[in-house]
């Protein structure tokens, strides 16, 4: 129940509740434009709960749009509500991941900006707007979460430290903790031109891809997805979906390494290192 | 002492005060500490307060006794090694301090004191028990005004030898460092660069502890000793933990981030932000021996390395070195000139790491569908 309610947190609250009533379970179903603007993408794996909600605000996103639903290892409903709600159903009977099931929606995706959130939460389409119309609008390639996890503490939990230190590395610490790690985020379709689609099963390899190549990058709008996020147990004592993320940081370095040089084209000042002898 | 809550009728005014509620909550709550602590609690506090008290009995006798063996001898014997043997031979008789180092930093000060108060005594040493030999090495570039307190803070240690790297000097740095008579000094008029004059000392320092410091920071003896201390109890990497002096991870830099990220993905996320990058630190000969004196010219490589190589690191002593850096033309403000080398030298270290251990250092590779499946069922 708990969780049920922190999840719905960010619906819009403000519309009537007659308003929704009008759009009745059975009656609505998405629009996918045949040439859209907007591709809406969504992996989802048993998240029947949910998907209702976050097909519906997905639709709300812009008039010209098309929602992909990437489902994948479910054996709940997911697929059948996806279906039922008119989105385009791409379906895997095996888990992928929320990196891959990226990836394959953006293959298909034929839109020009490419909004990319997760199944799992419902974030009122007014909140998702922001990141389409900085594409779309204002001229950037990536449309960032502003959101940098908590940080009020000494030492901040390890993805946040990781995400603030590629940042930094790659010269932009004015991004903070933003990321292409974290949802929403939309990209144009000239950065997934440049970055490749492969690059996007490692968000944070593609986030060092699109900085270093001179995407536009910007944090655009803050969506608190930490407080959204269900708390997922943790899987033999030790956080794997950490060290996952922090291990897809370490391999966005060492492609700054192989392209820049072992100091990926930082100074070292007058440092002679000629005259050391091991 | 009777606290339990007293009843009261249903309806009937209440009588007790604020500030009576207020004491009996301190009573209750010191009384609760004394309940829930435990017999060998209680005995480690009194065995403490016991250590406490002794401790200047100990210096006392320390005291006396370093007088009574300054005089048993000649005037002309009264040097710094005897005055340590003199005292390793008291401490291992009488010594009360124990194997704690507070205890025989004490006693070890205290004996130096009485020693050194007898008239005409030459050396002045505080004779920190250690069984290997020490070396310090201090890097100096234009330090006139601090090189002098900090070569007279390492005097007082037993070192064996203290080797200055002076370069690109154009101060009275080097006239500074010639008043002090032990001191071996190499003089380099360019300047070498970051942390070079450091793995350059190193080459030539002969001890088996290594000490590492610069010219600019006075620290006194008695917290540099710890390091000395731990190094010789078999320590490979003392560093300094300054981690009390930093602020919020939001009010941080990013160097000091990337020092946690670095030891976070080594695998010692207990390190926190500490780095061979601060001094002061010490190094063993193991060390030195395993990492290569040029490893250390780039302290978070070699941080990197010693962590890969399995060497024994641990932080030993906080000391802020923070609020009496130095303030100097490059190494202030987000993106200085300092910053971005000590980045650069991250990154340097991730890569060397990456070459040893692979590009995900041990972290997971468990195939995302797998964690996804995992995940999903939790």
């Amino acid at each position: 129940m708990e969780i049920r309610r922190k999840r719905a947190w960010y619906r819009s609250s403000h519309r009537p509740r007659a308003s929704s009533s009008s759009k009745a379970p059975g009656r609505w179903k998405l629009f996918n434009d045949p040439d859209p603007l907007v591709s809406v993408i969504i992996p989802a794996m048993n998240e029947q709960r949910t998907m209702e909600g976050v097909l519906r605000e997905a639709g709300r996103v812009h008039p010209s749009s098309e929602v992909i639903v990437v489902v994948n290892g479910s054996v709940d409903r997911t697929s059948e509500i996806a279906l039922k709600r008119g989105a385009r159903v791409l379906t895997y009977p095996y888990p992928l991941g929320h990196d891959v099931g990226r990836r394959i929606g953006a293959e298909a995706a034929k839109g020009k900006v490419l909004l990319f959130i997760d199944a799992d939460m419902v974030i009122a389409s007014r909140h998702l707007k922001p990141f389409v119309e900085a594409v779309a609008s204002d001229g950037a390639d990536i449309a960032l979460n502003d959101y940098s996890g908590p940080v009020e503490r000494k030492e901040p939990h390890p993805v946040v430290l990781a995400k603030y230190t590629l940042n930094a590395i790659l010269a932009r610490p004015d991004l903070r903790g933003a990321s292409m790690t974290a949802v929403p985020h939309a990209l144009s379709r000239r950065a997934l031109e440049i970055i490749g689609f492969a690059a996007l099963e490692i968000p944070p390899l593609a986030h060092a891809m699109a900085v270093s190549m001179g995407l536009v990058v910007k944090p655009v709008y803050s969506v608190p997805v930490g407080q959204l996020n269900a708390r997922r147990g943790k899987v033999r004592g030790s956080d794997p979906l950490s060290s996952l993320v922090t291990g897809d940081h370490l391999e966005a370095v060492r492609w700054l390494i192989d392209k820049l040089g072992p100091r990926a084209g930082y100074t070292d000042l007058s440092r002679q290192r000629g005259r050391l002898r091991s | 002492m009777r606290t339990g809550t007293r009843t009261r009728m249903k309806g009937a005014p209440r009588r007790t005060s604020r500030r009576r509620l207020r004491q009996a909550r301190g009573r209750r709550v010191r009384h609760r500490a004394m309940r829930f602590k435990s017999r060998s609690a209680i005995r480690r506090k009194r065995r403490r307060l016991a250590a406490k008290s002794s401790i200047s009995l100990l210096e006392r006798t320390a005291y006396q006794a370093g007088m009574a063996q300054a005089a048993a001898v000649q005037e002309d014997q009264r040097t710094r090694e005897h005055l340590i043997t003199s005292f390793r031979d008291w401490h291992r008789q009488f010594g009360r301090g124990g194997q704690s180092l507070s205890g025989l930093w004490a006693s070890a000060n205290a004996y130096n004191k009485g020693y050194s108060a007898v008239p005409g005594t030459a050396g002045s040493v505080i004779p920190l028990l250690l069984d290997k030999s020490a070396s310090a090495i201090v890097t100096v570039c234009d330090e006139e005004k601090t090189v002098s307190a900090v070569l007279a803070e390492l005097e007082k240690l037993p070192f064996r030898e203290i080797i200055v790297v002076l370069n690109g000097c154009t101060d009275r740095s080097f006239a500074e460092a010639r008043k002090h008579k032990n001191v071996t000094l190499l003089h380099y008029p360019e300047r070498l660069g970051h942390d070079v004059g450091r793995a350059i000392g190193a080459a030539a320092a002969v001890g088996d502890i290594l000490l590492f410091m610069d010219g600019d920071l006075v620290v006194p003896a008695e917290q540099l000793g710890a390091f000395l201390y731990a190094v010789d109890k078999g320590t490979d990497v003392a560093l300094n933990d300054i981690s009390s002096w930093l602020p919020a991870f939001q009010g941080q830099d990013s160097v000091t981030r990337s020092k946690a990220f670095l030891n976070l993905v080594l695998g010692r996320p207990d390190l926190k932000s500490n780095s061979l990058t601060a001094i002061p630190h010490a190094l063993s000969r193991r060390a030195i021996t395993m990492l290569g004196t040029a490893a250390l010219a780039v302290p978070p490589k070699a941080l990197a390395l010693a962590v890969l190589s399995g060497l024994k690191i641990s932080t030993v002593a906080k000391i802020n070195v923070i609020k009496s850096n130095r303030i100097r033309k490059g190494n202030t403000g987000e993106g200085n000139a300092v910053g971005k080398l000590i980045l650069g030298d991250h990154i340097e270290a991730l890569g060397e790491a990456m070459k040893r251990s692979g590009v995900r250092l041990g972290l997971t590779s468990q195939p995302r569908a797998e964690l996804a499946k995992a995940r999903n069922s939790g």
